[in-house]
């Protein structure tokens, strides 16, 4: 019974000052373009990346956000070489600030953003018709601008460009990859749309 | 001094047992030897491969003892034996050489002891005439797409003395009657003749002594001798490339006299000249080439005697030694045969030779390699997103006959370290992964044909980067 107590108010100390401020929480859809050329050359010049990312105002009439993202990138291709399939996952997760500019009457809101971001890539790349999958980590950044719309009912559209900047892996870590190993440069341009609600 | 091989011995016959090939062996080794008759001289495969005619030259004159194997090839085993018919009479007379006409049908055994050649028939291996007239017959060649002979009539006792012939016979085989005769240098002992048959060649033994042999050419139109090659040292054997560019001849001396012979020569039939001296074991005999013309195989008799009547005899080892016909040199391996091996036939998908050994009364076997891998390295680096594969790629080409089944491949000389075995029926293409940098990598390629034979290891470096 005092556990519950304990969760209920924690939620009306979180809910409450979110309805007092911005809070968008929106689920988007965007179109990466890889800008490093092994990349593009593996798994082409393009590919769908999705997730959530929730935006909240840290104070209210302050134009700063904070953001949170995850991302979701997933391709397949051919080694450079050889042709074997390969196939990369990219888990993007970014944090950061956005700095919003009211346009429009309060109809929309232009913004920038900055955002810490740590990559985690799944590979399979199969060798001798043998998957060698592995896992790494990586640490970068992100660049974003963009645009909210705001509907009627709270729902809100976001249209942005993004630029992550991200290296994976190390260069001496044979035995993690099988390979030579080298730091994947999965940095790229971003451009998509989101579908949000904003709870203020 | 003349240096026939008539060693008079009675040395033992090896009654070897004939040993069938059931695993995979190299390449350049004995895979089976089939007891014959006494002292095996000329021998001579049927066009088709299937059996072999041995001339089994009696040297010690045994009862009954001149005669003809035939051996059927086809498991590596004496089939039959060809006697004198009635036993009683001397139908044969120390056989010397047998040759086998283009259809087959016919042999054509060479009396080095007296005056004729035999005429054996092949279907039912049975004597069917004789042919008179000679004086030693020491050799045969058939005019190709004709019924002529020539016979080298190296001399004999019921003649001129043994060594003391000088002429050839021509030989009408349908009449099988001799119509005419070419004057020759002094003792030939052995003939050829180009694939259009244009040109027989004779090597003159004449007196065994270094630089005193010769090769007479003779125009088949009008029987002229037409040039005489000179410098050889106790010529014994001549064969000519498939591609009728080359003869080669070897050089055996002397088995009674120092020095003996250790060479083979090789002529240019364009020019009649002498254009390599390749260094052999002791005394090159016989001369096999194969049908690509890639190899030529040359038997070391070493066999050295004293004495009078050729009694003391005292064989060594016996050896056939490989020259590569390109390059005209000796390539490994050296085949260790039998005692006193004298003359060579190679079968003619060119798997297999056949090697009399005199003094050992047996034919050895030889598995050959009729085939030929060429082979290219390179390196791919396999890019993935995070990282590269270092790849070999090794590919092959393969030409000749009686063509591998299968290819290993390994990364060390000692053929111990396989990393892989690639089908005949898939690409010849092999991708060696994971490869480190910054080292050179060897790979040795073996190919296995269906008789097991497997072939000389390919070695390819791998040192530059694939285009």
């Amino acid at each position: 019974m005092m556990k519950l107590k304990l969760v209920c108010s924690a939620l009306l100390v979180v809910a409450v000052p979110l309805t007092a401020r911005n809070t968008i929480l929106e689920f988007k859809g965007a179109c990466q373009v890889p800008t490093n050329s092994t990349f593009r050359d593996i798994y082409g010049h393009a590919g769908a990346l999705y997730g959530p990312e929730l935006t909240v105002q840290l104070k209210e009439d302050k134009p700063w956000h904070a953001f949170a993202s995850f991302d979701y990138f997933r391709k397949n291709g051919h080694s450079i070489g050889l042709c074997e399939p390969t196939t990369v996952k990219l888990l993007q997760f970014a944090l950061g600030l956005k700095y919003f500019k009211s346009v429009r009457d309060g109809k929309a809101d232009l913004y920038a953003g900055l955002a810490f971001e740590p990559v985690n890539m799944r590979t399979i790349n199969c060798i001798q018709s043998v998957e060698l999958r592995t896992s790494q980590w990586g640490f970068g950044g992100l660049a974003k601008i963009g645009a909210y719309y705001y509907l009627p009912r709270n729902f809100v559209f976001d249209f942005f460009i993004d630029y992550s900047f991200a290296r994976v892996g190390s260069n001496d870590c044979n035995s993690c990859t099988g390979l030579q190993s080298v730091k994947a440069n999965v940095s790229g341009a971003i451009f998509g749309i989101g579908l949000g609600y904003n709870f203020n | 001094m003349t240096a026939k091989l008539y060693v008079r011995s009675f040395a033992s016959v090896f009654l070897l047992m004939g040993m069938q090939c059931m695993y995979a062996v190299p390449a350049n080794t004995v895979i089976a030897t089939i007891p014959v008759g006494v002292t095996p001289a000329g021998i001579a495969v049927t066009p088709n491969g299937a059996y072999a005619y041995v001339a089994n030259n009696n040297n010690y004159g045994l009862l009954h003892g001149d005669s003809v194997s035939v051996l059927d090839l086809s498991n590596n085993t004496l089939l039959t034996t060809i006697y004198e018919q009635p036993l009683t009479a001397t139908v044969f007379n120390q056989p010397y050489t047998v040759t086998i006409n283009a259809a087959g049908t016919k042999a054509y055994v060479s009396n080095s002891n007296s005056t004729t050649i035999t005429v054996i028939d092949t279907a039912s291996n049975t004597i069917t005439s004789t042919i008179n007239g000679f004086d030693g017959p020491s050799g045969m060649v058939i005019l190709p797409g004709t019924n002529t002979a020539y016979v080298n009539n190296y001399g004999g006792p019921q003649g001129l003395m043994s060594g003391n012939g000088h002429t050839l016979s021509i030989v009408n085989l349908i009449s099988e009657m001799i119509v005419g005769t070419v004057n020759v240098d002094l003792a030939p002992a052995a003939l050829a003749v180009s694939s259009d048959g244009a040109y027989v060649y004779s090597a003159n033994y004449v007196d065994g002594n270094p630089g005193t042999g010769t090769v007479n050419v003779i125009r088949t139109s009008d029987n002229t001798l037409t040039t005489t090659i000179t410098g050889f040292s106790g010529p014994f054997s001549i064969e000519l490339t498939p591609d009728g560019k080359y003869a080669y001849v070897t050089n055996f001396g002397s088995n009674n006299f120092v020095p003996v012979g250790t060479t083979v020569s090789a002529i240019n039939l364009a020019t009649n000249t002498v254009v390599a001296t390749i260094n052999l074991d002791i005394q090159p005999s016989g001369l096999g080439i194969t049908p690509d013309g890639r190899y030529a195989y040359a038997s070391n008799y070493n066999t050295l005697y004293a004495g009078s009547m050729f009694t003391n005899l005292t064989a060594g080892q016996g050896t056939v030694n490989i020259i590569d016909i390109a390059t005209n040199t000796v390539v490994p391996p050296v085949i260790a045969v039998g005692q006193s091996p004298a003359d060579i036939a190679i079968s003619p998908d060119g798997r297999f030779a056949y090697v009399t050994n005199y003094t050992s009364g047996a034919v050895d076997v030889i598995a050959l390699q009729s085939f030929q891998i060429s082979a290219q390295g390179c390196r791919i680096q396999n890019r993935y997103i995070n990282g590269t594969d270092l790849v070999n790629r090794l590919t092959w080409t393969v030409s000749g006959s009686s063509l591998p089944v299968s290819y290993s491949i390994y990364r060390d000389a000692g053929l111990t370290n396989l990393v892989a075995e690639v089908s005949a029926t898939e690409p010849f293409v092999y991708y060696d992964h994971h490869r480190s940098p910054n080292v050179i990598y060897t790979y040795y390629i073996v190919g296995t044909n269906s008789a097991g034979t497997t072939s000389v290891p390919v070695a390819v470096t791998v040192t530059q980067n694939c285009q």
